[in-house]
C-alpha cells in the first residue's frame, strides 16, 4: 500500500478544508486505504490520484462524523459534528468542480444519495462508496481504453 | 394585503408540488417509506417559499424561457433550505417547526439527520443529471453547495458568549448563514434563463443586501416581539450566547456593557431578562433599525438601475416583503 499516497491525500484536504471549520482530517488511514490501493491500479497522473482520494477522504470523514451523532446528546460536541459532517458533505462537491470531476460527481451522487437513504432506514450500507468508486474507475478505464483503439 | 406569491404572480402550489416531486419522482425511495412520509409532512407544514420565489423572480430577467428548468432549480433551492432547517433543529434541539413537531423530535437525530443530507444529495443528484452544459451545471451546483452556509454556522458557533466581536464579523456571518443563499436564488434563476452577466451580478448583490437586512430584522424581531409571539422567550438569541447587531449597538454604552458581559452560559433566566430590558430601553434597537433600513437603502438604489426591466417591480415586492414594510 502506498502510504505517501495516503497522506499526501491527507495533508491535501487539511489545507483545502478552511480554518475557520477547524475540521481535523483524522479518518484511519485504513478507511483510506481500500481505495488507495484500488488508484494504484489504473493509469492516471499521481496528482489525479491525489485528488481522488482526497475527495473519497472527505467524503469518508462526512459518512463518520454523522455516524458518531447518533450517540451523543445535544451540545457542543453534536453541533460540531453535525457542522463538520455538512460542511464536508458540501466540500467534497467543490473539490469535484474545483478539479474538473465532473463524471466523478455525476457517478457518486445517486450514490451518496442511497447511503443517506439506507442509513435514514437504519439499514446502513456504506459499502456501496468503494463499489461506486470500483465501477467509476472500471468504466472510465474501458472507455478511455476503447477510444484508444478507434 | 395582498400575499408575495400573489403580488409575484406566483402559484406556490405549482411551487410546492414541484417540491414534492423531488421525492415522489425518486425511485430510490418508496411512497411508504418514513423518509418519504417525513419530507412529505415538511413541505406540507407550510413555509413561505421565499427562496423557490427569489429563482422564479431571478429567471424573468433573462430572454430565454425555460419554465422546467426554472422550477426545478426553484424547488432544489427549497430543498436546500429545509435541509439546513432540519440539521439546525438537531443543533438547537429546538422542539418546533412551523408549528409542528421538529423532524429530529419525530424521528430520532440520526434518521432526521439522514434525512436533511438525502435532500442534499437529491439536489446534487439532479442538478448533475438535469444539466446537459458543463459550465451551468458546476455552476448550479458550485452556487448551491452550502459551504458557506456552514462557514457561517462554525462562525456563530465559535462566537458564542464573545462580546468582543465585531460588527464586521457579525454582517461577514450574516452573510454567510442568510444572505449568500438567497443572493444565489436570484443569481441562479437568473442564469438559468440566459439573464447577461451585469444583470446577474446585480440581482445578487440585492439579494445579498436584501438578506443582510432580513437578518438583521430577524434579530431585531428577537428584542422587540413578545413572548407569546416568537412562541419563545424573547431576547433567546443572548440566552443562548449568540450575540447579535442589537447587543453590539448596546455594548457602546459603558453601563449596558457591563450587564451585557455578565451574561454566560451560567446565567440565570432572570438576569438575562433584565438584560434584554435594559438593551430594549436603550437606543440600540434604533440603530440596528438604522442599519437594515441602510441596506434596504442600497438594495433599492439596485432596484433603480434595473429600472428597464419590468421585473425590476418583482425586487420592490420581495424588498418590501422580507424589508418588513408588508406582512
Amino acid at each position: 500500500m502506498n502510504h505517501h499516497l495516503i497522506q499526501d491525500a491527507y495533508r491535501l484536504l487539511q489545507g483545502e478544508c478552511s480554518p475557520e471549520a477547524g475540521i481535523i482530517v483524522d479518518l484511519p488511514a485504513l478507511e483510506a486505504a481500500p481505495l488507495a490501493m484500488l488508484l494504484e491500479q489504473y493509469d492516471m497522473t499521481a496528482v489525479r490520484q491525489c485528488r481522488l482520494l482526497t475527495i473519497y477522504i472527505a467524503i469518508k470523514l462526512a459518512l463518520q462524523r454523522h455516524k458518531d451523532c447518533e450517540l451523543l446528546a445535544s451540545g457542543e460536541e453534536l453541533t460540531r459534528k453535525v457542522l463538520d459532517g455538512d460542511y464536508l458533505y458540501s466540500f467534497y462537491v467543490e473539490l469535484c468542480l474545483k478539479w474538473e470531476e465532473y463524471d466523478l460527481l455525476s457517478h457518486l451522487a445517486p450514490i451518496i444519495k442511497q447511503i443517506q437513504i439506507k442509513r435514514a432506514e437504519g439499514r446502513p450500507e456504506d459499502e456501496r462508496l468503494l463499489k461506486g468508486w470500483e465501477l467509476f474507475l472500471r468504466l472510465e478505464h474501458n472507455r478511455s481504453t476503447a477510444s484508444q483503439a478507434i | 394585503m395582498r400575499r408575495l406569491e400573489e403580488t409575484l404572480n406566483i402559484p406556490l402550489k405549482t411551487v410546492d408540488r414541484e417540491i414534492e416531486n423531488m421525492v415522489k419522482f425518486d425511485r430510490d425511495v418508496p411512497r411508504s417509506s418514513q423518509l418519504a412520509k417525513s419530507i412529505m409532512e415538511l413541505i406540507r407544514s407550510g413555509g413561505k417559499r421565499v427562496r423557490p420565489l427569489m429563482v422564479i423572480v431571478g429567471s424573468r430577467f433573462g430572454p430565454v424561457s425555460d419554465p422546467q428548468k426554472v422550477w426545478r432549480l426553484a424547488a432544489a433551492a427549497e430543498f436546500i433550505h429545509a435541509a439546513s432547517l432540519i440539521h439546525d433543529d438537531i443543533i438547537d434541539d429546538s422542539p418546533l417547526r412551523r408549528g409542528q413537531k421538529a423532524m429530529h423530535t419525530k424521528v430520532g437525530v440520526s434518521e432526521a439527520l439522514h434525512i436533511g443530507n438525502y435532500m442534499s444529495a437529491r439536489v446534487i443528484e439532479l442538478i448533475s443529471v438535469y444539466s446537459a452544459e458543463r459550465e451551468r451545471f458546476a455552476y448550479h451546483l458550485s452556487s448551491l453547495a452550502t459551504t458557506r452556509l456552514c462557514l457561517g454556522e462554525y462562525q456563530q458557533l465559535s462566537l458564542l458568549y464573545d462580546y468582543d466581536v465585531t460588527i464586521e464579523q457579525y454582517l461577514e456571518k450574516s452573510k454567510n448563514k442568510t444572505a449568500q443563499l438567497m443572493a444565489t436564488c436570484l443569481q441562479i434563476g437568473a442564469q438559468a434563463t440566459g439573464t447577461d452577466t451585469a444583470t446577474s451580478d446585480l440581482l445578487y448583490s440585492f439579494g445579498e443586501k436584501l438578506g443582510i437586512a432580513f437578518q438583521i430584522r430577524d434579530d431585531l424581531l428577537d428584542f422587540t416581539q413578545s413572548s407569546e409571539k416568537l412562541g419563545k422567550p424573547a431576547g433567546g438569541d443572548l440566552r443562548s450566547g449568540q450575540v447579535t447587531l442589537p447587543v453590539l449597538f448596546a455594548l457602546r454604552d459603558e453601563g449596558l456593557a457591563r450587564q451585557i458581559r455578565s451574561i454566560s452560559v451560567d446565567s440565570s433566566t432572570a438576569q438575562v431578562d433584565e438584560v434584554v430590558a435594559a438593551i430594549r430601553a436603550s437606543d440600540a434597537l434604533q440603530q440596528t433599525e438604522a442599519l437594515s433600513q441602510r441596506y434596504l437603502n442600497e438594495a433599492e438604489e439596485i432596484i433603480y438601475q434595473l429600472n428597464d426591466y419590468p421585473s425590476h417591480q418583482d425586487l420592490q415586492a420581495l424588498l418590501d416583503y422580507l424589508g418588513g414594510r408588508e406582512k
